[in-house]
């Protein structure tokens, strides 16, 4: 009598492939260790050139200072010599205008000091 | 007197034209992230929208309710959008073109900015409804508290730069743009000014499910239209501020020289860049709870700021960098 | 050129206003003056009591701002300054500290965690009452157990 062949239930020629059991999850980017070391990096590197720039400035500004300081002995003794041509004209046109007036003292001062006081009236030419 | 006149138009004409498509950029971008159509009827592909309802608007009959105080019930539109307006005196559109150039712009701006929320307050107290007195305890605590993060980014800024102008802002980013040394801090900043002008997913003060609009409730046609100019002008003045303190302002990148013309349109571009940012964020970002929000401001934004602050000019002095 | 946008910019916004009363329609009626409330008819004021933190953030608003304030010279002068008024800076930046620690540590700002969470009744039908008093009261000074 022919019995059934039996078979076992055998995995199949080539085997059963792995089973998945790793989750898919998807990639959530870098770690947070990443990213601060990343920023970190990025802000220093910015920071360098900021403070570049800061020295940069402030070098401008120094530069521009100096200069102004430098140049204010220039600019005053211009002043000085301008101001010296206009108080001799100034006294050359009072001596014109009161050449009449018996004792009229050319260049008096106005003011009871016998100090020198600057003069705070300027005749601008007419046009 | 017409000449000044004449400039005052230069600045609020185009002002409130680019809020009008602002309103459209924000649906039209909103609408292709849900994937709608948006407004495409009025007008070439709907440019035309953001006017055809200003004039429904202008239409529309302004309804004043019983119970309300009158007076500050009109008042208080007039001061939000007058105030948001105002802050523009002070930005430089490009190299010597600003209405007003400050030597303390920063200051004045950030004063006339903290004034609005005046107008937030008096809506919600003198609409005498239960909607708008809670939006309006909402919104003014919200912005009275990210004010102060506001002030130390701003704060921290300024102690890079050593200066309170805007145009010596801009100028100094010739160097290197501020977000490349402050990056940490423009994370922050771009926290701030969300909820600094009341968006997504800060918007809690008109939390439509909520609060139904917020401390604007009951206020209708024009009124209503103020509030929203208003709104959308202070979200435009914090695009331009972004770029102006972190982005180089109207600088052209890499050193290109240019003219006028062209360094205000770059300044244009930055800002249409942060607006889209804000409208992204308003698409993307679920509301998050009253209390979150003050939790992350006293809690986590202000704390930051202060730490940021002190390492940074702990930096500037040990490596004398300081600004002169 | 400042003063004249200043004085300006409130014209204009009011000659909007003007146009808008001059153009606009108006006729009001009962049930549309009515406050909003979602269909209902309003029962009470608006004007309520409210909770008390949004009292403590405006005090503690100004606290800050007039700290953050008292920084903003010292922002523009750091050169000049050098390093004694870099350390009273230092200082005073330490003491603020101290003070939001306190702030924060006294849990003004806990929106969420309302008083009466925190009460362990010792006596429940009192302390229920005194907790509901406290939840809709502007005062924090009520005596928190018998």
């Amino acid at each position: 009598m022919a019995s059934t062949l039996q078979t076992q239930d055998s995995p199949r020629p080539g085997g059963f492939p792995a089973i998945r059991y790793k989750r898919n999850i998807p990639k959530r980017g870098p770690s947070g260790l990443v990213i601060l070391t990343g920023l970190t990096a990025i802000s220093t590197l910015g920071f360098y050139w900021a403070s570049q720039t800061i020295q940069e400035l402030r070098e401008l500004k120094r530069e521009r200072i100096w200069s102004r300081i430098y140049l204010v002995p220039m600019l005053q003794a211009e002043l000085d010599r301008d101001s010296y041509r206009r108080t001799r004209a100034s006294l050359q046109r009072e001596a014109e205008i009161m050449k009449d007036v018996p004792d009229w003292k050319v260049g008096e001062s106005v003011y009871n000091t016998k100090r020198y006081v600057p003069p705070s009236v300027f005749v601008l030419p007419e046009k | 007197m017409l000449f000044f006149l004449l400039e005052s138009f230069i600045i609020l004409l185009p002002l409130l034209g680019s809020i009008a498509f602002m309103t459209l950029a924000e649906r039209k971008v909103m609408a292709s992230m849900q994937r709608r159509v948006g407004p495409n009827v009025v007008g070439f592909y709907g440019t035309l929208q953001p006017f055809a309802d200003g004039l429904k608007l202008l239409l529309k009959e302004a309804v004043i309710p019983s119970h309300a105080n009158k007076v500050i019930f009109l008042v208080s539109p007039f001061i939000t959008l007058s105030l948001a307006l105002m802050g523009w005196a002070a930005i430089p559109f490009a190299k010597g073109t600003a209405l007003a150039d400050l030597s303390l712009g920063v200051l004045f701006l950030m004063a006339v900015s903290s004034l609005g929320v005046y107008g937030v307050l008096l809506a919600g107290w003198s609409a005498n409804s239960k909607y708008a007195f809670l939006g309006s305890l909402r919104s003014s605590a919200q912005l009275v508290s990210y004010e102060l993060p506001l002030a130390m980014v701003i704060l921290i800024i300024v102690s890079i730069t050593g200066s309170l102008s805007f145009l010596q802002i801009v100028e100094f980013q010739q160097g290197v743009w501020l977000i490349i040394p402050l990056l940490p801090l423009s994370l922050v900043w771009f926290i701030i000014i969300l909820a600094e002008t009341n968006r997504a997913p800060f918007d809690l003060p008109e939390s439509e499910s909520e609060l139904v609009a917020g401390f604007m409730v009951e206020h209708s046609a024009f009124p209503f239209a103020f509030f929203f100019l208003g709104e959308y002008a202070s979200i435009l003045i914090m695009s331009v501020l972004t770029s102006i303190f972190f982005f180089g302002g109207y600088l052209i990148p890499f050193g290109i020289s240019s003219s006028p013309f062209l360094q205000s349109f770059v300044l244009g571009l930055k800002s249409s860049l942060v607006f889209f940012f804000f409208i992204w964020v308003r698409a993307t970002l679920p509301r998050v709870r009253f209390d979150q929000l003050m939790v992350l401001c006293w809690c986590s934004l202000l704390p930051l700021g202060f730490a940021f602050f002190v390492l940074i000019i702990c930096t500037l002095v040990a490596f004398e960098a300081t600004s002169y | 050129m400042l003063l004249f946008f200043i004085l300006f910019v409130p014209l204009f916004v009011l000659i909007l206003l003007g146009v808008h009363m001059l153009v606009a329609t108006s006729n009001p009626d009962a049930a549309k003056v009515s406050p909003y409330e979602c269909g209902m008819n309003s029962v009470s004021d608006a004007r309520q009591k409210f909770q008390v933190s949004f009292f403590l953030v405006a005090l503690l608003f100004i606290v800050f701002d007039l700290e953050i304030l008292f920084l903003y010279p010292l922002t523009v002068s750091l050169y000049h300054i050098s390093l004694f008024g870099f350390w009273i800076a230092m200082v005073f930046i330490l003491i603020i500290t101290v003070g939001f620690i306190y702030e924060l540590a006294s849990n003004v700002l806990d929106y969420a965690k309302t008083p009466s969470s925190k009460i362990t009744p010792p006596n429940p039908p009192r302390a229920k009452l005194l907790a509901g008093i406290r939840n809709y009261s502007t005062s924090s000074s009520l005596p928190s157990s018998t």
